[in-house]
């Protein structure tokens, strides 16, 4: 890996609102959490997982149609719950880009993987009757805030 | 059908201008990834046809998606499907 060269732009701005849903495309696997925040710890000094989050009237299913609009599957946490989880969201890039965060590689996976989220199968990709539809484990239902 | 998988990288991740990144050792064949090369990056299950940006002296790469009607993806698919 190389070492840390690059600093990261941060936008400055709040905090999403607690309520807005914090989304990331694709199942969340341990393997592919580690790998990312390592690779950003590489380039830009800090351990971080990328998400995108419901700021300046973007939607996540509006997110989940351009940015993820090639994932299967979208999970969706709440601001409020990552946060309440001991991880920390920074403005990273430019919006509605920001990076989970934790000083501790594993505690940042442990953290993100253990905090309450609903996977739901992404609207662009699916039709009719089968929008919102959630993965085989869990109950179907359009995701509640 | 998911096609191979030539530059490994989490397709949530953007750099400060709002294109994706990976890293080159992430390559299965790093002399393919250059400047304006079109190829397949992510992973087996969240996977997009890409055109290279940037290749930074650090490794960082930097990829923009192309739209799946875009001629150089329905090409490039088309030969490993």
């Amino acid at each position: 890996m190389p070492e840390a060269k690059k600093n990261r732009l941060r936008r400055g701005e709040a905090l999403p609102e607690e309520a807005a849903f914090v989304v990331r495309g694709d199942l969340l696997d341990p393997a592919v959490l580690a790998q990312s925040a390592q690779e950003t710890h590489a380039i830009y000094g800090f351990f971080g997982v990328s998400v995108f989050a419901e700021v300046g009237g973007i939607t996540w299913d509006k997110i989940a149609a351009t940015k993820l609009r090639r994932a299967e599957w979208i999970v969706l946490f709440s601001a409020r719950a990552l946060l309440a989880s001991g991880l920390e969201l920074w403005d990273t890039g430019q919006a509605p880009h920001y990076d989970v965060v934790h000083d501790d590689l594993d505690q940042l996976v442990g953290r993100i993987l253990g905090c309450e989220h609903r996977v739901v199968r992404n609207p662009v990709r699916s039709t009719g009757d089968a929008k919102f539809r959630d993965a085989p484990d869990r109950t179907a239902q359009r995701p509640q805030r | 059908m998911t096609p191979q998988i030539e530059l490994r990288s989490d397709l949530n991740a953007e750099d400060d201008d709002g294109q994706n990144w990976t890293l080159l050792e992430n390559a299965t064949n790093p002399a393919r990834v250059h400047v304006g090369a079109v190829l397949v990056a992510g992973t087996p299950r969240f996977w997009s046809v890409v055109r290279i940006t940037a290749v930074d002296a650090d490794g960082q790469v930097h990829f923009v998606q192309l739209d799946e009607s875009d001629p150089a993806a329905r090409a490039l698919v088309a030969t490993v499907a």
